[in-house]
């Protein structure tokens, strides 16, 4: 049973740490999808049209926000004073 | 167009009023304590929302009728900074917190050693940065109202300068109000989230209206975008992530951002709501901008101002209403920034420029209560109405030339020259500040002379054509190609040059200079994972309470000052009188004086009063700590080395024992050789003289027996002693202890040197009746020790006719018995030598005697529980013996 609860303890605090190191990635993620030429590989470069650019654009944004919704739920109680 | 401007200026007005009541109850409610939704995140989230400006209102869709998606830069900026919040934007706002900073200038001289030289630069920086993007307010609030100012209306210059002083009022009075010791302001904060949600809501209506309302539905939009944008260029381009940077870097450097999200913060949960609540509101607010640029493009005539078509299209369309609403949309935006951006800069102005100033002339005046406090809301005023002014004259040079978006922009960069010192200041505890200081200062001038002079397109300082042709003439200085660097953009070229420079420049320079101990001091607290604090603080220094108190009053007020005194007393444990000047209460007090008057001039004005050295020995100590694990290291090693050195010195004085062990084994071995082998040497040769010649006579060859038999006997007697010796010295040796008195040890012992006292005529001169004390001791050993003494005495003592002395004395529970002689006595060099084995002090000593006598008995004596000493006497020799009188029995047999 104490086997059980330590790894239990053991699990949440490896899964704490992935979320921790997801929401430090986050970032880099929008960096990759907003600021880098993948962003006109997707949309299509010179010949894309607008609308291809605005849905991946917002779509993005939306996907990004939402993450960050779910990682900052998550890390809430881990940001108060240490 | 019936809106007449008299009503709309009624409508600017009574929705001042609303806000003026907004922050009026705001601010009751903080006083009273209930902060409940006034520090929710909620309000957190949306006086963030400060970042959209007037600019980003009508501009945004100007820039979209332009330059299509190019708007969303704006916005994509600071997603990524709040997305990214767990790991840089919640490190600022606990540093911030921690430090109790007022504003980035107080951040960044914090960081660098509380130096003022640097807050003063980054105050001007802010200042000059600002400036541009106030006056774009007050020119989009301008266009605003000349779209309603059909009839007549007013002149563009005299509304901006209306607009001008009706902000500086509203912010003067709710920015001011007090001088709050975190330097919070919770009734602007709160005006701000309302005309947050009235800016979202406004464009939002607009946007909706005009998709189903105007259009048809999205797919109507879809099918009326401009062929022109449909093909638009390639989206990712050098321009547009020089956008996103710049976007990200002014969400944190501008001095409005800063004051919203790291000194209005309340908790730093908050943060954790707005990573992903402010990435939605700009989600929100940018979601109909395409829309309304798209349908202003194709409704309305050909050359009408795209900065307008949030106006423009309601108008159109006569709906007054929504024109009304999207108006108020873009007046709130347009207030909100001015409010936050010039109670910002007045906070840096008043406490980084007129403080020190202030401190410098008062120096010798003698303290009044409160009068700093009124001083810093005095400046504060003055401050606000200053950087409006400098905003409004701004915009009367400028003449509301250019289009929005450029100006913006040019202030975004202006204020990203404080980055690189803010990253390093955060997480490079080698940046110095020299270092920022240089970085700061080419950044600025690059950036003034690149793109800020540019911006009046030669009406300011920098003429058309210096513009044209460079400075002097010099084609190399152009500012829109500086060395040649010819970048279709300017605020590319601009970027590169001066945010360039400034980074190498503060790298070069932190890395070929040293920071002073308060730096260092410092940038361990900063970059501290806690944003430091508990463990350390700033400078310490020996002051009187009194003395604090008096200050304490002059900044924080009387009634502040007093409470904040009583309050820590408690904590120190006293229930009445002042606090005790500890460091911790010292360092406290200056974080307190840091929140109204920013660090570097608290820290002067702790310095001010404080005598002596600059910093204390404690902070050098603190100081040390950033080397404390080297030390720690280097002190498990030193011990690890002691350790060993003294295993070695262990072993060392180990191996010396065993080797003079060893000698004096081999001693002992080549003396009793050297023993044996004289009655050896004499027993064979008689021996052989016998065996050898026939002819010895009878007389002779009984002399010669005698002889050998003698040597032999003398050898015997020899080996018996050092068995006795041995046995005496490992303790293996049966004592037969029994009751005798001293007297008859004395008179056996007197008896058996009889012969050799009548050859010498020897005198004995004794006491017998102190002699008749009763001792346990064993008689035989006892008189074994007395025979050797007196025929050592008699030997070596006397010379014919001498005396010997047996005193006897009862001390404690002992005997002592001194055998003394009247001969030459021991030579003071040989004394040591007495009782060694085989020691013969004389010449005169005589055959028979082998040197064993005095070690075994002192050996006896040893294991009769006494002892036998030499006394160092002027004349002759005396040798005390020492015997129990009770106990000697019990203690001796160590028998096997």
């Amino acid at each position: 049973m104490a086997d059980d609860a330590q790894s239990a303890a053991d699990r949440r605090g490896q899964i704490g740490r992935k979320v921790r190191d997801l929401a430090a990635i986050l970032p880099l993620l929008g960096v990759i999808f907003f600021a880098s030429p993948l962003i006109s590989a997707v949309t299509g470069g010179d010949d894309g049209e607008l609308p291809n650019a605005v849905f991946y654009i917002f779509a993005v944004w939306g996907a990004l926000i939402a993450l960050a919704f779910v990682l900052s739920s998550l890390l809430r109680n881990e940001a108060g004073p240490e | 167009m019936t809106l007449s401007f008299n009503l709309l200026v009624s409508i600017c007005v009574a929705y001042v009023a609303a806000l003026f009541l907004i922050a009026w109850a705001a601010e009751r409610r903080a006083s009273r304590g209930q902060l409940g939704i006034l520090r929710s995140p909620v309000v957190y989230t949306l006086s963030i929302s400060v970042y959209c400006t007037a600019w980003t209102y009508y501009g945004a869709v100007g820039s979209a009728a332009r330059n299509g998606l190019e708007f969303v830069t704006i916005y994509l900026g600071p997603t990524l900074v709040f997305i990214g919040w767990w790991w840089f934007l919640r490190k600022l706002v606990r540093v911030g917190r921690a430090q109790r900073v007022t504003s980035i200038a107080d951040l960044i001289s914090s960081r660098y050693g509380k130096s003022a030289t640097l807050a003063v630069v980054v105050t001007l920086l802010a200042v000059v940065g600002t400036t541009p993007y106030i006056a774009l307010q007050l020119q989009s609030l301008t266009l605003s109202f000349s779209v309603f100012a059909t009839d007549g209306g007013a002149d563009p210059g005299v509304t901006a300068l209306w607009v001008a002083v009706g902000l500086a009022l509203f912010t003067i009075i709710f920015g001011t109000r007090n001088i709050d010791a975190n330097e919070r302001h919770h009734g602007v904060v709160t005006a701000i989230a309302v005309e947050a949600i009235v800016k979202l809501v406004a464009l939002i209506a607009v946007g909706v209206f005009v998709v189903w309302g105007v259009a048809s539905g999205p797919g109507d939009i879809a099918a009326r975008i401009d062929p022109e944008l449909l093909h638009g260029q390639d989206v990712f381009s050098g321009r547009w992530v020089t956008l996103i940077f710049l976007s990200a870097t002014a969400v944190i450097c501008l001095p409005r951002m800063f004051q919203v999200i790291v000194v209005e913060n309340s908790d730093e949960r908050h943060l954790a709501t707005a990573s992903w609540a402010f990435p939605l509101y700009l989600f929100l607010m940018s979601l109909f901008v395409l829309p309304i640029a798209i349908i202003g493009l194709s409704e309305l005539p050909a050359g009408s101002n795209p900065d307008l078509f949030v106006l423009t299209i309601p108008l159109a369309r006569n709906q007054e209403m929504l024109a009304t609403l999207a108006f108020l949309g873009g007046f709130s935006a347009a207030t909100s920034m001015v409010i936050v951006a010039s109670l910002a800069l007045a906070t840096m102005v008043s406490n980084h420029i007129v403080m020190p100033v202030w401190l410098r002339l008062s120096q010798d005046q003698t303290p009044a209560s409160d009068d700093v406090k009124t001083l810093l809301i005095q400046s504060r005023r003055i401050s606000i109405a200053g950087v409006l002014l400098l905003g409004y004259l701004y915009y009367q040079v400028t003449g509301g030339t250019g289009a929005l978006a450029s100006i913006g922009l040019i202030a975004f960069l202006g204020v990203a020259q404080v980055l690189p010192a803010l990253m390093g200041g955060l997480f490079w505890q080698g940046a110095t500040r020299r270092g920022a200081l240089a970085g700061l200062s080419v950044g600025f001038c690059l950036w003034l002379y690149t793109s800020f002079l540019p911006s009046f397109e030669g009406g300011f300082l920098l003429s058309s054509s210096v513009l044209e042709n460079g400075l002097f003439g010099v084609e190399a200085l152009r500012p829109r190609a500086l060395f040649g660097l010819t970048i279709d953009d300017p605020l590319v070229h601009s970027l590169i040059w001066s945010l360039g420079a400034n980074a190498l420049v503060f790298i070069i320079v932190s890395l070929s200079s040293f920071p002073h101990p308060i730096e260092r001091l410092q940038a361990m607290q900063f970059i501290d994972r806690s944003g430091g604090g508990a463990r350390m603080g700033g400078i310490s220094r020996v002051t009187t309470s009194e003395e604090l108190l008096v200050l304490a009053q002059r900044v924080l007020g009387r009634d502040q000052g007093i409470r904040i005194f009583n309050q820590m007393a408690l904590e120190q444990g006293k229930t009445e009188g002042l606090p005790n000047p500890t460091d911790s209460f010292i360092q406290k007090l200056e974080r307190e004086f840091a929140g109204s008057v920013g660090a570097a001039t608290a820290h002067a004005m702790m310095n001010q009063i404080a005598s002596g050295a600059a910093i204390s020995v404690q902070d050098l100590i603190a100081v040390a700590d950033e080397t404390a694990q080297i030390m720690e290291y280097s002190a498990r090693l030193e011990s690890q080395s002691k350790e060993l050195a003294e295993t070695a010195a262990e072993l060392r004085s180990a191996n010396q024992k065993l080797t003079e062990l060893s000698d004096q084994k081999d001693a002992f071995l080549s003396q009793v050789s050297h023993e044996l082998r004289t009655p050896m040497t004499s027993i064979r040769s008689f021996a052989e003289i016998l065996r050898d010649s026939e002819k010895v006579e009878t007389a002779q060859r009984a002399r010669f027996s005698s002889i050998i038999h003698d040597e032999s006997q003398r050898l015997t007697r020899l080996l018996d002693d050092i068995l006795d010796l041995s046995f005496l010295e490992n303790g293996q040796i049966m004592l037969n202890v029994e009751e005798v008195r001293l007297a008859h040890v004395i008179d056996r012992a007197l008896a058996a040197t009889e012969t050799l006292q009548a050859e010498r005529n020897v005198t004995i001169i004794r006491d017998r009746a102190a002699e008749l004390t009763p001792i346990k001791t064993d008689f035989d050993r006892l008189t074994q020790v007395f025979i050797n003494l007196i025929s050592n005495a008699i030997r070596h003592g006397c010379g014919d006719g001498g005396e010997i002395t047996i005193r006897s004395a009862h001390v404690d529970d002992q005997i002592h018995i001194d055998v003394s002689d009247s001969g030459p006595g021991v030579p003071a060099d040989k004394v040591d030598l007495v009782f060694e084995k085989f020691s013969r002090l004389s010449a005169k000593a005589t055959a028979g005697s082998a040197g064993l006598g005095l070690p075994i008995s002192r050996q006896i004596m040893r294991n009769l529980g006494g002892a036998l000493d030499y006394l160092q006497r002027p004349v002759g020799s005396t040798f005390r013996v020492t015997t129990p009188i009770h106990a000697a029995g019990e203690k001796a047999p160590a028998a096997a």
